[in-house]
C-alpha cells in the first residue's frame, strides 16, 4: 500500500499522541532522513473517512514554501524541509478547514531528522440557495446577494460579509457554495461597481430594509439550504444630495467618487457614483436612516470591486440623519491626504517582543469602508515605518501575524492614549504601539451534566469583541482525559467561555445561535491565572 | 393615406421633442451620423448600448430613455451596429454604407429574446464539477486561421451545473476549462523520481460533449429565444506531468518595482486556452504540475505598477509527450519600438499619404497582457512607430484606409510582413500603399431583382478561401470601398445565416463554388448586381 519508500506507518500509540495549539494535529515523531519530514493524512472531520486528492501546504513567512496533493487514500508526505515552524494547510473543493476559524491558523514545529504525522481534518462545506424578486413577484436576475454571519463586538453586534457575493441568474436563482457550516442570513445588496448612481438599500432575509429584522438560520456540514428567497419591498424613499467642495482644479471630469454608506450596523455601502465636474451628487430611491456621505479621488479606473483612486489622493466626509423629507445641500469638502507615522515601543523589553515582530505587520482598517481597493498595511519594524496617502477619517488599528502571547497593549498619539478600536486621522499624525507580552491564563475542569469528568471535551474562548487583532482570536482546547483545560498566553480583556462534544459548524460565534448553550464570562488579567470549572449541557 | 398622415405627425413630434432636448442636429463638416431607435417587441428600449465597428473606430452610444442613439464618426465606409441589453440576446447586426457627410436616419434594430444553454460539468465517475469555467464560442477567422470568439460563460456550482444566458443566435462550441493551475516554488524531486509514475488528473479543458480537440466537438446551432438544457460536458482523467521554469530579472529594472507573471496557454488556431496563470518571483525555480500531454506556450512578463504598463515579455513553446519537461531559464526582455514608415506607390498629387492611419500588431494566438502597448498612429510624414512592444511575432493590420487604398506590400528587412510576420526587433517596416484599388458596389437582390436587406456579402481574392466580408445595408447595398487590390476575384451573396457566422470561413466557404467571377481594374468603380445565395 505504501508507495514512497520515504513513507513510514505512523506509529500511532496513544501514549505519543501530543496535541498542538489545538484541534486536529497530532504529532507523533520516529526515524527519519536528515531534513525535516511531514506525513500525514486528510479525513473527514465527522466521519473520519480520507478525503483524497486535497492540497496540503506548508507556509513559511506567509508564503508557501511546500505543497503536496494528498493521493487516493488522503495520506501526504513531504520530505527534506528546513527546521522550523510551519502554518499548515489543507485545500480541497467541497470541504473547508476549520482550524483557522479557532486559532487564526494551525502551527507546527519541525525538527531536522524527524518525521512529524498529523492529521488534517477538513468539514463539508454548506450551500445558500434561493430567489430574489421584485416588488411584483417577478424574479429578478443581476443581483448581487451575499451571505452574512453576525458577531457579538463588545455590547453591540455587528454583521460581517461572508464569502465572495454572488449575483442572480435569468430565473432569479442565486446559489451560494463553499461556505464553512455555521449561522448565516443572506441579503441583497446594491452592485458597488455601478457607477451609475442606481440606489437601493440592502434587503435582508427573507425581506427587510432593517438589519435589526434579518433572520438568520444555521446550515450544517455539508447541507443545502433551499428557498432562501428574497423578496425586494417598496419602501418610501428620499434623494440624498449636495456638492462636493475643494476639487483640485487639476481633476478631471469623473475623478470624483462618492459613496453612500448607512452607518447603521453593518456599514454596507448602499451606493456609488460619480460626482458631476462641478461637485454637485445626488442619491435617489433611499430609504430615511443614519447615512454617511464620502468623496474621494482621484478616480483613475474602476476595478472589479470598485473604483481605483490614483496617486495625490483626497477625501471628505458627513454625516446625517436622513428623515422621511430627504436631504439636499449635503456638501463634503476633500481634505489632502494624511502621513501617518508609527513608532513601536514594547513593554518589558525582552528577546521574546522582540520574535514576536518578526513577521507582524500592521494595518489600519477604516471603520466605513469605501468600495475601494486599497490596504493600507506595512510592515513592523522596531524602526517603524510611515504610511502615506492615509484619507482621513476613524480607523482601527490592528497587528495582524504577531507570534503567540504578544499584543497590542495600547496606541498612543504623543501623551494622548488612543483606543486601538477607533483612532481618528484629522491630520498628519505620529502614532506610537505598545506591545506587551504581558499575559494571564485560565484553566479548570469540564465535567459532563450529571457531574462526571468530560475526557476530550472541547473548551473554547471567545473574545468579548471581534476586533481585537492577533493574539485575540477565538481559541479552542481539548480537555485530557481528566477533563482539565487550559489557556495561557492570554492577552488581558474579556472573554466567554464555552464548552461543547464537537465542533463541526461556526455557529458558535453568532451571539444568538450561541444563546442556546452556557457560556462563562470571564476577565484575563495580565500575570494572573484564574480557574473556570465548565460543565457541558445536554 | 391616414396611415402616412399619422406618420408624418409622429415624426414631427419627434422632431419637436429633439429640438427640445437639443440633440437634433446634422452632420458637421467632415462628420456622419447615424440614428434610430432600439425596439423590444415594439416598445423602445432605454440604456441599451450600441456599438459600430467597421472602417474606423468610434465611440458607441447608449440609447437615451426613449430608445435613440445616435452614432457620430469622421471616416466613411461600412459599419456594422450591434446592440447589447441585458435580459436580451441582444439583435441580428445591421450595417450602414456611409458616405462622406452623410445622415442616416431611423436605422431601428430590435431586441430579440435571449438564448440559454445549460448542463452539467461532470468528472470521469460523473460527479460534479465545482468552478468550471464553461463558455459558449463560435467560430470566426483572424489571419486566415481558425479563431474562436466567446459569446457567453458561466462557472459550474457545487452540483457542476452551469447556464449561460443572454446569448443571440449562432452557430456555438461549447467548452469547460478546469480552474487554472497556479506556478509555484519547485519542489524538491522525491528520492525515487525516477520511478515516478505520472500523477493521474483532470483535463484543463474540454470541448462539448467530452473532447479536446474541437474538431471533433459536437456543435450545433441556437436561434434566438431557445433553451437548450442537459448540454453536459466532461472533464475526463489523464496522465499529467510538470514544467519546470526561472524567470530571470530584467536587466536594468528593480524586481522590486515589478510585478512578474507567467501564463501557459494552449494555443488552438488564432485563438487560446489559458491553462495556468499566477505571479510569480523572478529569478525563483518554479513549476506547474497537472499538465496533460499536448503543445503548450508558455509566456512571462513583468508589469510596473507604478506606471500601468507592461515592461518585459518572454514566450517559449514547448510540448509534453511521457515526462515533465524543463524549460530553463526565460529572459523577459523589454519592449522594443517598431519603428517604419508608409508611403503611396507611384506617389501623384492625388494620391498623396492620407491622414488618420493607424498601424496595429495583431497578436497571433496569445493572451493579451495588461498594459501593452500594439498601436502605432501614422504621422503626415509618413513615419509611425510602436512603442515598447513586446518582442513576439504578430500580424500586421493597417486601418483608417479612404477608398481606393489597399496595403500593396509591407516588407520588414526584405521579408514578406504582410502575409507573413511583423517582429518589434525585427528592424524597420516599410508599408506601401496602393492608391489604384477599385471600389467594388452594388445590390443584393433575389430572383426577382428585389433587393435583399442585412444579406452577407463576400469578395474572396482568386485562388484564396478568406476575403473581405460585408453586410448589406436596408436596402440591400453594399460597397468595398478600401483594401482592395486589382485583380481577379469571386465574388457571392448569402442570406439565412446565423449572426456572426459570416465570420466562420467555412460558412463562406462552402458556397464559393456557386460565386461569380469577376476581374476588377485599377481605379475601377464597378457596380454589381449580386442574387442572393439562400445559406439553408
Amino acid at each position: 500500500m505504501l508507495r514512497h519508500t520515504g513513507f513510514h506507518r505512523p506509529t500511532r500509540g496513544r501514549a505519543q499522541f501530543a496535541l498542538c495549539y489545538g484541534l486536529g494535529l497530532s504529532l507523533a515523531c520516529s526515524a527519519a532522513p536528515p531534513g525535516a519530514s511531514l506525513q500525514g493524512s486528510v479525513v473527514n472531520t465527522s466521519s473520519g473517512e480520507s478525503v483524497p486528492s486535497a492540497t496540503v501546504q506548508l507556509l513559511s513567512n506567509g508564503a508557501v514554501a511546500r505543497e503536496a496533493e494528498a493521493d487516493s487514500h488522503g495520506r501526504f508526505v513531504l520530505e527534506n524541509l528546513p527546521a522550523g515552524q510551519y502554518i499548515v494547510r489543507a485545500e480541497m473543493t467541497g470541504y473547508v478547514d476549520m482550524a483557522p476559524f479557532w486559532n487564526g491558523s494551525r502551527k507546527i514545529q519541525l525538527t531536522a531528522g524527524k518525521l512529524a504525522t498529523l492529521q488534517l481534518r477538513l468539514t463539508r462545506t454548506a450551500v445558500v440557495t434561493g430567489r430574489v424578486y421584485g416588488t411584483t413577484g417577478e424574479p429578478l436576475r443581476g443581483v448581487k446577494v451575499t451571505a452574512i454571519g453576525r458577531r457579538r463586538d463588545g455590547a453591540a453586534v455587528r454583521f460581517l460579509l461572508q464569502g465572495a457575493p454572488v449575483f442572480t441568474d435569468d430565473r432569479g436563482i442565486y446559489r451560494i457554495h463553499g461556505l464553512a457550516p455555521g449561522a448565516y442570513s443572506v441579503a441583497a445588496v446594491p452592485d458597488e461597481s455601478d457607477a451609475q448612481g442606481m440606489a437601493f438599500s440592502p434587503v435582508y432575509y427573507p425581506g427587510n430594509h432593517d438589519p435589526a429584522r434579518a433572520e438568520f438560520f444555521e446550515v450544517k456540514e455539508g447541507e443545502t439550504r433551499n428557498n432562501a428567497d428574497l423578496a425586494l419591498t417598496s419602501t418610501s424613499t428620499i434623494d440624498i444630495g449636495g456638492s462636493v467642495r475643494d476639487i483640485p482644479a487639476d481633476w478631471q471630469p469623473g475623478h470624483v467618487a462618492v459613496a453612500l454608506l448607512t452607518t447603521a450596523s453593518p456599514a454596507l455601502p448602499v451606493s456609488v457614483t460619480v460626482a458631476e465636474a462641478d461637485g454637485r451628487y445626488v442619491f435617489r430611491g433611499i430609504p430615511p436612516g443614519p447615512y454617511q456621505v464620502v468623496a474621494w479621488g482621484p478616480i483613475v479606473a474602476w476595478g472589479n470591486r470598485g473604483p481605483m483612486p490614483g496617486p495625490g489622493g483626497r477625501k471628505g466626509e458627513a454625516f446625517v440623519e436622513a428623515g422621511t423629507g430627504g436631504q439636499s445641500g449635503m456638501n463634503v469638502s476633500l481634505h489632502e491626504s494624511a502621513v501617518v507615522e508609527v513608532s513601536i515601543s514594547t513593554q518589558a523589553q525582552s528577546q521574546k517582543t522582540d520574535d514576536c515582530l518578526a513577521a507582524a505587520r500592521v494595518v489600519i482598517v477604516p471603520l466605513y469602508p469605501l468600495p475601494d481597493v486599497r490596504q493600507l498595511k506595512a510592515p513592523l519594524s522596531a524602526q517603524g515605518y510611515t504610511l502615506r496617502e492615509v484619507p482621513r477619517g476613524l480607523y482601527r488599528v490592528e497587528v495582524e501575524g504577531l507570534r503567540d502571547a504578544c499584543y497590542v497593549k495600547e496606541v498612543l498619539d504623543g501623551e494622548q492614549h488612543l483606543e486601538p478600536e477607533r483612532v481618528e486621522i484629522t491630520g498628519n499624525a505620529k502614532l506610537s504601539l505598545v506591545l506587551t507580552t504581558a499575559v494571564g491564563s485560565v484553566s479548570g475542569n469540564v465535567e459532563t451534566p450529571d457531574q462526571r469528568l468530560a475526557g476530550g471535551a472541547l473548551v473554547l474562548l471567545i473574545p468579548s469583541a471581534i476586533a481585537s487583532g492577533a493574539g485575540r482570536a477565538t481559541r479552542v482546547s481539548a480537555a485530557g482525559e481528566t477533563g482539565r483545560y487550559e489557556f495561557s498566553g492570554v492577552p488581558p480583556g474579556d472573554y466567554w467561555l464555552l464548552t461543547t462534544q464537537t465542533l463541526t459548524s461556526n455557529s458558535y460565534l453568532d451571539p444568538e445561535f450561541r444563546a442556546g448553550k452556557k457560556e462563562w464570562p470571564v476577565r484575563i488579567q495580565a500575570g494572573k491565572s484564574i480557574t473556570v470549572d465548565l460543565r457541558l449541557s445536554q | 393615406m391616414t396611415r402616412s398622415v399619422g406618420a408624418l405627425l409622429l415624426a414631427a413630434a419627434t422632431q419637436i421633442c429633439l429640438a427640445q432636448t437639443g440633440t437634433v442636429s446634422k452632420p458637421k463638416a467632415g462628420e456622419w451620423i447615424i440614428e434610430g431607435d432600439v425596439m423590444l417587441r415594439g416598445a423602445p428600449v432605454s440604456t441599451a448600448g450600441v456599438r459600430a465597428t467597421g472602417t474606423s473606430l468610434v465611440p458607441g452610444a447608449t440609447t437615451d430613455s426613449a430608445g435613440h442613439y445616435q452614432i457620430r464618426g469622421s471616416l466613411p465606409g461600412n459599419y456594422r451596429l450591434t446592440v447589447e441589453k441585458d435580459g436580451t440576446g441582444g439583435a441580428r447586426p445591421r450595417s450602414v454604407n456611409v458616405l462622406p457627410g452623410s445622415h442616416h436616419q431611423h436605422v431601428d434594430i430590435e431586441l430579440l429574446p435571449e438564448a440559454i444553454l445549460s448542463g452539467k460539468v461532470l468528472d470521469a465517475e460523473k460527479r460534479p464539477v465545482a468552478n468550471s469555467a464553461v463558455g459558449a464560442w463560435v467560430k470566426s477567422s483572424k489571419n486566415g486561421h481558425v479563431a474562436f470568439l466567446q459569446r457567453g460563460f458561466s462557472s459550474s456550482d457545487d452540483t457542476g451545473s452551469y447556464r449561460i444566458a443572454e446569448l443571440g443566435e449562432g452557430h456555438y462550441y461549447l467548452i469547460a476549462l478546469a480552474e487554472p493551475l497556479r506556478p509555484r516554488k519547485r519542489q524538491p524531486a522525491s528520492e525515487n523520481a525516477a520511478e515516478a509514475k505520472p500523477r493521474i488528473g483532470p483535463q484543463r479543458f474540454s470541448f462539448y460533449p467530452n473532447t479536446t480537440s474541437w474538431e471533433s466537438s459536437v456543435s450545433f446551432g441556437v436561434g434566438f429565444g431557445e433553451q437548450r438544457e442537459g448540454l453536459d460536458l466532461v472533464l475526463g482523467k489523464t496522465p499529467t506531468y510538470c514544467v519546470f521554469a526561472t524567470v530571470s530579472p530584467v536587466a536594468g529594472q528593480a524586481a522590486s518595482a515589478q510585478s512578474a507573471n507567467l501564463v501557459i496557454y494552449v494555443p488552438i488556431g488564432a485563438s487560446f486556452v489559458q491553462v495556468a496563470q499566477g505571479s510569480i518571483r523572478q529569478g525563483e525555480e518554479l513549476e506547474v504540475c497537472g499538465l496533460p500531454p499536448g503543445a503548450y506556450s508558455a509566456v512571462a512578463k513583468t508589469f510596473d505598477a507604478a506606471t500601468k504598463k507592461a515592461t518585459a515579455f518572454a514566450k517559449v513553446e514547448f510540448v509534453i509527450v511521457k515526462r515533465d519537461v524543463d524549460l530553463g531559464t526565460l529572459h523577459p526582455i523589454p519592449g522594443a519600438t517598431l519603428s517604419g514608415s508608409i508611403a503611396v506607390k507611384d506617389s501623384s498629387r492625388e494620391s498623396s499619404l492620407p491622414s488618420g492611419i493607424i498601424v496595429t500588431l495583431d497578436l497571433k494566438s496569445r493572451p493579451i497582457a495588461y498594459g501593452e502597448n500594439r498601436t502605432g498612429r501614422v504621422a503626415e510624414s509618413g513615419h509611425f512607430s510602436v512603442e515598447g512592444a513586446f518582442v513576439d511575432d504578430y500580424g500586421l493590420i493597417v486601418s483608417g484606409l479612404p477608398d481606393g487604398y489597399y496595403v500593396h506590400q509591407a516588407l520588414q528587412q526584405g521579408r514578406d510582413a504582410w502575409r507573413g510576420t511583423v517582429r518589434p526587433d525585427g528592424g524597420d517596416l516599410q508599408v506601401v500603399l496602393g492608391a489604384d484599388g477599385p471600389v467594388v458596389s452594388g445590390q443584393a437582390t433575389d430572383r426577382k431583382n428585389q433587393p435583399v436587406e442585412d444579406a452577407i456579402v463576400a469578395l474572396v481574392p482568386e485562388g484564396q478561401e478568406f476575403g473581405l466580408v460585408q453586410q448589406c445595408d436596408q436596402r440591400g447595398q453594399f460597397r468595398f470601398s478600401s483594401g482592395v487590390r486589382p485583380g481577379s476575384y469571386r465574388i457571392i451573396a448569402l442570406s439565412g445565416l446565423l449572426a456572426g457566422e459570416e465570420q466562420n470561413p467555412d460558412a463562406i466557404r462552402a458556397h464559393l463554388v456557386h460565386a461569380s467571377t469577376v476581374d476588377l481594374a485599377p481605379r475601377q468603380q464597378a457596380v454589381l448586381a449580386v442574387t442572393v445565395r439562400a445559406a439553408r
